[in-house]
């Protein structure tokens, strides 16, 4: 069977054709965002002020990139460990974070969020980062740039593999 | 005397450094391949396949096998007849800057941990370990990056020195089931035993240096090895923490004398890229 291919950012409908256990490949934007991106984010929420980025139906990638070697548009960019973004997700999600990428289970009240708000999260392989990064096809820095491998990138993937995690069902491929 | 020129340790250190970050050792590349040719589920099969194509791409793209290209501890052994140069840690950070400016590694190292966590930019300092055990005339050079992940999973445990293998197995097999499915598994567990609070978790960092496939010289340790990767294997957390036969690949351990009120017991995991590599001056 042909593995989906998923458009991003995509219309919330179409979120619920993915099924947890099932892979599926990315094409088009999402951003990047680590802890640090996630602290500020969340106090900018905090302090009513606006988010360097409409997040409104997009997608977060947590990565910090590697620098890209010449004549390349990446260089290695695969997830970092999702659990450490739980404090800051479900506040993103109330704004409309239409999903995630990263690797590794989230805590119980974060995967609760995620199903409250109808929104998928995605893995890829953990450490298959030349791979990974070979599939993203443009690089952008969009926001804050003093935290260097830790701002927020915009990307545009090609192909790019994932697993469906957690689907808008409650469906969690860590459960079965 | 054998008196070292400061320029070679600044290039070995260099050299060895894009090595490791690119060109994933053989050792732990075989490991990982005979886990993918053993697996039978599905998922795992999955993430072992991406993790060993990953290893050819990064080789072919001359690009980090991992974008947390981690942060580098150096280790120097030499014998009791080599001189080093004086500024030695200068000629290592230096190394490590000169690598991650050309070989496009991730700058991931802040200065302070709590109120300046600002990005050195170079991946310095570097944590360097002087061991003044290797033979005559004889300078060896070890770099491991190891990623931030893993090393968040690392446990420190102070047993009653009473303790047995029963209650050794068990803390090492609950500790290991907590944190490995956010270490990137299949893991190599390192396991320090022994010494102080402190050494004991060196002795864990180090335990990973040992070559995959290699026995432990000790017959009991050895067996303890092979008994304490089983049962973890038994655990089902798998690659990519999808399930599976192969949540780690090994378990090293490196016991060293102690007090006799201790029972130091260290778990030091590293993520399935184990990335370090060794030269001799």
């Amino acid at each position: 069977m042909d593995v989906p291919v998923v458009h991003l950012p995509t219309e919330r409908d179409k979120l619920r054709n993915l099924k947890a256990g099932c892979e599926a490949l990315l094409w088009g934007t999402v951003f990047t965002a680590r802890d640090q991106a996630h602290a500020r984010m969340v106090e900018a929420i905090f302090t009513g002020k606006d988010l360097p980025i409409e997040i409104d139906g997009q997608f977060i990638y947590y990565a910090g990139p590697t620098p890209p070697p010449p004549g390349s548009p990446a260089g290695s960019l695969g997830p970092t460990t999702s659990s450490r973004m739980d404090p800051f997700t479900p506040h993103l999600l109330e704004k409309g974070l239409a999903g995630a990428i990263g690797k590794g289970p989230r805590s119980p009240e974060t995967r609760e969020a995620f199903l409250r708000h109808r929104a998928v999260y995605l893995i890829a392989v953990g450490g298959a980062a030349a791979l990974l990064g070979s599939r993203v096809k443009e690089m952008e820095l969009v926001a804050y740039p003093d935290l260097g491998a830790e701002g927020i990138y915009r990307l545009q993937l090609r192909d790019f593999p994932v697993l469906v995690a957690y689907d808008v069902f409650g469906g969690d491929i860590f459960s079965r | 005397m054998r008196k070292i020129d400061p320029v070679i340790i600044e290039e070995t250190v260099r050299d060895l450094a894009v090595k490791a970050s690119i060109d994933l050792a053989p050792d732990v590349e075989f490991a990982l391949r005979e886990a993918l040719e053993l697996e039978r589920h599905k998922l795992a099969r999955y993430a072992l396949g991406q993790i060993v194509e990953n290893i050819q791409v990064a080789r072919e793209r001359k690009v980090p096998i991992c974008q947390d290209t981690g942060y580098f501890s150096v280790f120097i052994r030499f014998g009791p007849d080599v001189q080093l140069p004086s500024n030695i840690q200068r000629l290592v950070d230096s190394g490590i800057a000169r690598a991650t400016r050309e070989a496009y590694l991730r700058a991931s190292v802040v200065k302070d941990p709590l109120f300046h966590r600002v990005n050195t930019g170079d991946n310095t300092p570097v944590q360097l370990h002087l061991e003044q055990d290797a033979g005559e005339g004889e300078l060896s050079i070890t770099v491991f990056p190891k990623g931030g992940g893993s090393e968040n999973a690392t446990q420190l445990e102070m047993l009653l020195p009473t303790a047995g293998v029963r209650e050794i197995e068990e803390r090492v097999v609950r500790m290991v089931e907590k944190k490995a499915p956010s270490a990137c598994p299949p893991v190599v567990v390192g396991i320090g035993l022994g010494g102080s609070a402190d050494t004991a978790l060196l002795a864990g960092k180090k335990a990973l240096l040992r070559p995959l496939g290699t026995k432990h010289e000790l017959e009991e340790y050895s067996a303890l090895e092979n008994q304490l990767l089983q049962a973890i294997n038994r655990l089902g957390i798998g690659a990519a923490g999808l399930g599976g036969s192969n949540t780690a690949i090994a378990v090293h351990i490196e016991a060293q004398a102690t007090h006799i009120a201790n029972l130091a017991l260290a778990v030091v995991i590293s993520c399935h890229a184990l990335r370090r590599s060794t030269g001799k001056i």
